[in-house]
């Protein structure tokens, strides 16, 4: 299910037209994508939370030169899926 | 940072944002989950822009070690949810990080070296405090004889005593030379050196000016006794991770590790030849420690659990296996639990546990929990 898709299944189950469908999507993206920037950790109940993890640096081996290098370390989004949704696709 | 944010406070921003009612807002939310919650049951993908794709991903079976008996067990296959942050969004989080960029490291650079220099880098902070606190310290303890110089009582002390402040000044002076040629690439520490260092001088002069002065002497205890306890509390937070031994190799290496900070990650393997040496001596030691410990077949030929959390030591008595008894029974017996069975197994060569005739004589191995 491609974003495309996704807004008619919303709009079919909302019964509202694609337009406005769409705008709510991007502004509820743009609100998760903004808490997330803060370091907060968005959490959905039955679905599951969105948090923010730093990365420490690590060194990598290239495989295909051999060489070596350090990482930087990064922050990232992980996904931690509740236990109800874990649970639904065992 | 670091707060929880729930459906409703999404759902609150975005009533405000696109003004709707607060409950319209957090049934959209709701839908919003809902719906890739089924996408990922209809397609196992469900990708949104801007924020990124769910999957479902299947796991296959694998095999997997009983920590504590060492028995063999397979991990069921299962799904498994993975997110993948659309880049916009990796990108924005990773704002503050953004300037870091990868760096080769040169073929000499190992492991070890990195790790000191990251020690040091921590080092080089705790070092000012150090140096801090045994200043400060030593000059309360000369103001500490002043104030007992400033006491009108005994004369006698006080002549006895200036001498004294005199040579403790003298010892701080030798101190700081000694600090100089140690250190002479660090111009801030010695700038940090000398107004203590004219302090001193101050204090000692205003010593020989009598009561007068007493005020500002009271003045000058306080400001050193506040020093003291400062560097008390940081000595003693930073002084667990110090070494003293470390500490001069520090206060030479400073040149090197400025070097360092340049060229990312260059060691003068010269100066840390010796250390390393002994680095790898005691490495050395301990992985043949390890490999006494854990190998699966020792040379006495004593056969081992791989992975097992116990090692066999030896024989701790002979049984006979009477009809109606497995090895399970009497790993239950003689260990308190039927996994331990693999261990007698293996030490009486036996394949299959489950079929042993009765009357075979067993020998119930001596076992010992291997410590990490």
């Amino acid at each position: 299910m491609n974003n495309k898709e996704f807004i008619n299944e919303l709009s079919t189950t909302l019964e509202l037209p694609i337009q406005s469908v769409a705008k709510l999507v991007e502004t509820t993206v743009k609100i998760i994508s903004e808490e997330l920037c803060d370091g907060n950790t968005v959490s959905v109940q039955g679905f599951g939370s969105l948090e923010v993890k730093k990365k420490m640096e690590r060194v990598m081996v290239s495989p295909i030169t051999k060489q070596r290098m350090l990482v930087p370390p990064k922050l990232i989004v992980c996904f931690k899926p509740s236990a109800t949704l874990k649970d639904k696709f065992k | 940072m670091g707060e929880k944010i729930s459906v409703q406070d999404i759902a609150e921003v975005l009533a405000k944002a696109e003004g709707l009612q607060k409950n319209e807002a957090q049934s959209f939310v709701r839908v919003f989950f809902d719906t890739v919650f089924k996408g990922l049951g209809q397609d196992k993908y469900v990708k949104i822009k801007g924020l990124g794709a769910f999957k479902i991903v299947e796991v296959d079976n694998r095999e997997s070690i009983n920590v504590n008996t060492g028995e063999r067990f397979t991990i069921g296959g299962h799904a498994k949810i993975s997110f993948t942050t659309d880049n916009n969004l990796k990108e924005l989080v990773n704002k503050p990080f953004a300037h870091f960029e990868t760096v080769m490291l040169n073929e000499h650079v190992t492991d070890d070296d990195l790790e000191m220099v990251n020690h040091r880098f921590e080092d080089t902070n705790h070092e000012k405090d150090v140096l801090n606190q045994g200043f400060s310290s030593q000059s309360v303890s000369i103001q500490n004889e002043q104030d007992t110089t400033l006491c009108p009582f005994d004369d006698q002390e006080h002549n006895n005593n200036i001498p004294e402040v005199t040579e403790k000044y003298e010892v701080l002076a030798n101190s700081k030379e000694h600090l100089e040629s140690n250190n002479q690439s660090s111009p801030e520490q010695l700038q940090f050196d000398s107004p203590i260092a004219s302090n001193m001088v101050s204090d000692v002069e205003q010593t020989k000016v009598p009561s007068k002065r007493s005020f500002r002497n009271w003045v000058w205890a306080m400001l050193c006794f506040i020093a003291m306890l400062l560097g008390y509390v940081v000595g003693q937070l930073e002084f667990s991770s110090f070494n003293i031994r470390d500490y001069f190799t520090i206060v030479h290496d400073t040149v090197l590790e400025r070097e360092l900070v340049h060229d990312t990650i260059w060691i003068n393997k010269d100066s840390f030849t010796e250390e390393s040496k002994e680095l790898k001596h005691a490495t050395a030691a301990n992985n043949g420690a390890n490999q006494d410990k854990y190998a699966d077949m020792p040379e006495d030929g004593v056969p081992q659990v791989k992975g097992g959390a116990y090692q066999i030591v030896g024989l701790r008595e002979t049984y006979t296996l009477r009809s109606g008894e497995t090895i399970r029974i009497i790993a239950e017996r003689f260990y308190g639990s039927r996994e331990m069975a693999l261990y007698i197994a293996t030490y009486n060569h036996i394949v299959d546990a489950n079929k042993v005739a009765a009357g075979t004589v067993l020998k119930i191995p001596e076992l010992k929990l291997k410590t990490k």
